[in-house]
């Protein structure tokens, strides 16, 4: 159908050919990645090496406290240097503080260690202190009940859940990568509708409608609009995938030494070390474990299902408020978009509960919460179902709205309700 | 033949009947008013016709074919109704309207290209709609109903919003489509201007209609055989019995024939009384008189 793709064309190039369509473009994504990214990398590259004095009057940690990323020791003769004047100068001498350990500090009773300082103690330097304190601890406590490091690793082996199909090291990964698709999905449904929306208003408070009505269907016009759109927001995706490829392949390149090391313990032992290794790392390492070819197709499938559908509506609603400012019937449309992602925060903390299969079954919220589910893997069968219960939900939406459209497009002047809308389905 | 034949035409809105077995026929080049108050069903009928509904009953002949969404190409329709893409530049606007019509890419852009020269709008081609002032946007927009060069043009009050200028030059210019072979439709509220270029004419009230035919003929069969006589020196005197006066002004005087007599037997009454009459003219109903009294009669019926 020539005509169709004519609209289609020029919904499509208006768009994209607007300024406004390449700021949004790039500095969407732009903004998450510094919102997400910039915490986790100031947390663990922004932190400043912190020189500390440590003054060990009772000798237990003499020669013992290793230094860390953030955290540098230096032992203090306390024979040659009162504490009293470290008190003063530790300061000139470049310590961020000193730690004292008494005289009478032992292995059993470690509550007597002081912490001196102007400046206040960061959770994470404090945190890296105590943990190797705790290490040169329990080495001294294991010594004293003569337990070998051997025995000591024996007693302390960790039970290992092994799913076979899957790993449950993946769930944390899941979640992220599921909230990150089901939140866009959110976004796109909700933006470009309200797009779709705003230019079937257009059309219609500029009397343009009727001329174009009068050349092509009514339905030609509508689904034009929708999926000119449609391609709009292909558009900006294929943009952003290339971009985040970018940005992934750079984070990969950053943390690479983590990564592989990640890999050659969970290739060596079956399991992963994620204790010690950065967010990052771990996430980019289980994302190669999820099924992402088959995530990929089932975000685009209910990215285009779930626009269909709610896109279709917008037009209806769009058709019958037309007139500038009435954009009271609104709600139709975005109260059941914004429940979605209510319901999604919580199934992605339990994905194959009852609510989650449930509601993933339903066209008008499945685009959303199918997706949040599709990095934990569900069954195939509800896959299935909830694809073809969508493409009969917008099939039916996009059948009742024309019908909305094609009288509302031509009505002007008068205020429309909701019982006025139902009447139009039978003409 | 007609190009042009509805034939009891019905249309159903949920409660309403808003077109009741409508039929008329439109001759080929000619321009046919589509008359009547508002929400008689003109614009339903109109809308019909360039397939924008369908109907619900009758039978519509386009050119001898039965109407379909094919022949809506042959057609240019400019709505009572009418607007443009702001933010779409002129020229691209066109072109894309009369892609919508079945034109290729390459023959629009020539076409239109030759509207705007005609239209002396040439400069404006690269502007937004947005920028133009009112006359301008009217230009364009009659220019995007014809500029695929339709079989049937239809113009749902054409003139409203337009200035004189404007106004003459889109008269003119329709009366040169129609010499170009095109037939014409337009509907208005504006009796005067129905009377100096429609030939035909269908009233249609409350979706019937109820007055169909040629102009004069219409005048004709609503005359009520008053005179105007204008003269020189003395008031006649006429026998009031056959030739009653019914106004009288300066010189003149305006003299209802009854049916006993004919309009001969009151010259013959002149010419015995020896007035000296410098004109006599029958006086014809306007258009607008013979609608103002059709709708009142058939709304207190």
């Amino acid at each position: 159908m020539n005509k169709i793709l004519l609209i289609i064309r020029r919904e499509y190039l208006t768009r994209v050919r607007k300024r406004i369509f390449l700021i949004t473009t790039l500095l969407a994504p732009l903004s998450i990645c510094v919102i997400t990214l910039l915490p986790i990398f100031l947390m663990e590259h922004g932190v400043e090496k912190e020189k500390i004095a440590l003054y060990d009057e009772s000798g237990i940690f003499a020669g013992q406290m290793q230094n860390k990323k953030n955290v540098v020791f230096r032992h203090i003769n306390t024979a040659n240097v009162p504490y009293d004047s470290l008190k003063k100068n530790y300061s000139a001498s470049g310590f961020s503080g000193i730690l004292r350990i008494p005289p009478d500090f032992t292995v059993d009773r470690p509550d007597n260690i002081e912490y001196f300082s102007n400046e206040q103690l960061g959770m994470i330097t404090q945190e890296a202190i105590a943990d190797q304190m705790n290490e040169v601890l329990r080495q001294n406590r294991m010594k004293e009940a003569n337990i070998s490091p051997e025995l000591m690793e024996k007693l302390n082996a960790p039970v290992q859940i092994v799913q076979t199909d899957r790993t449950l090291s993946t769930a944390g990964t899941s979640m992220a990568l599921g909230y990150i698709m089901g939140f866009m999905i959110y976004i796109v449904m909700l933006t470009y509708g309200l797009m779709v929306m705003r230019g079937v208003m257009e059309e219609k408070t500029n009397r343009i409608a009727e001329v174009i009505v009068s050349s092509v269907r009514p339905f030609q016009l509508m689904m034009g609009k929708i999926i000119g759109i449609a391609l709009v927001g292909l558009t900006q995706f294929l943009i952003w995938i290339i971009l985040s490829g970018i940005i992934l392949s750079f984070l990969k390149g950053f943390y690479s030494s983590d990564v592989s090391q990640l890999q050659n313990i969970s290739s060596i032992s079956g399991q992963t070390g994620e204790q010690n290794m950065p967010e990052m790392a771990n996430f980019i390492v289980d994302l190669d474990k999820l099924p992402l070819g088959l995530i990929a197709f089932g975000f685009i499938f209910f990215f285009l299902g779930g626009y269909l559908l709610y896109a279709s509506i917008f037009a209806a609603i769009g058709a019958a408020a037309g007139e500038e400012g009435d954009q009271s019937l609104t709600f139709i449309a975005t109260v059941p978009i914004i429940l979605s992602i209510i319901i999604m925060m919580s199934v992605l903390n339990q994905p194959n509960s009852k609510l989650a299969i449930i509601t993933s079954l339903i066209p008008f919220c499945s685009p959303v919460i199918m997706v949040g589910r599709l990095p934990f893997v569900p069954p195939l069968w509800q896959i299935i179902l909830s694809a073809s219960l969508l493409i009969a939900g917008f099939i039916l939406c996009v059948w009742l709205a024309g019908k909305i459209y094609r009288t509302g497009i031509l009505m002007y002047g008068k205020k429309i309700t909701l019982s006025e809308m139902a009447k139009w389905l039978r003409y | 033949m007609s190009f042009l034949v509805l034939d009891e035409v019905v249309k159903n809105y949920a409660t309403t009947r808003a077109l009741d077995r409508v039929s008329f026929e439109v001759q080929p080049q000619t321009i046919f008013g589509m008359l009547g108050p508002n929400g008689a069903g003109k614009t339903t009928a109109i809308r019909i016709i360039t397939t924008i509904l369908a109907a619900d009953g009758g039978k519509i002949l386009f050119n001898g074919e039965l109407l379909s969404q094919r022949h809506s190409e042959h057609m240019g329709y400019m709505p009572e109704e009418r607007g443009l893409y702001k933010k779409m530049k002129v020229w691209e606007q066109l072109v894309y309207l009369a892609q919508l019509k079945g034109m290729n890419a390459r023959d629009a852009k020539r076409k239109v290209f030759e509207w705007m020269e005609k239209f002396n709008i040439r400069d404006w081609w690269n502007k937004k709609v947005e920028e133009l002032s009112k006359g301008m946007s009217q230009k364009v927009q009659f220019i995007a109903t014809v500029v695929h060069n339709p079989k049937l043009i239809i113009l749902d009050e054409p003139f409203s919003g337009l200035d004189p200028i404007n106004s003459n030059l889109i008269q003119d210019e329709i009366e040169e489509l129609r010499k170009n072979g095109s037939t014409i439709i337009f509907s208005t509220h504006r009796m005067e201007q129905v009377e100096e270029i429609c030939e035909s004419i269908v009233l249609i009230n409350k979706g019937k209609i109820i007055l169909n035919g040629n102009v004069k003929d219409i005048r004709h069969q609503f005359k009520k055989n008053e005179f105007s006589i204008h003269y020189n020196g003395v008031e006649p005197t006429l026998p009031s019995d056959r030739f009653p006066v019914i106004r009288k002004m300066d010189h003149e005087l305006v003299v209802k024939i009854e049916d006993r007599s004919s309009s001969t037997d009151l010259m013959r009454e002149l010419v015995k009384e020896q007035v000296e009459v410098s004109s006599f003219t029958e006086l014809l109903p306007s258009l607008n008189e013979i609608f103002i009294q059709q709708v009142e009669e058939k709304n207190n019926e």
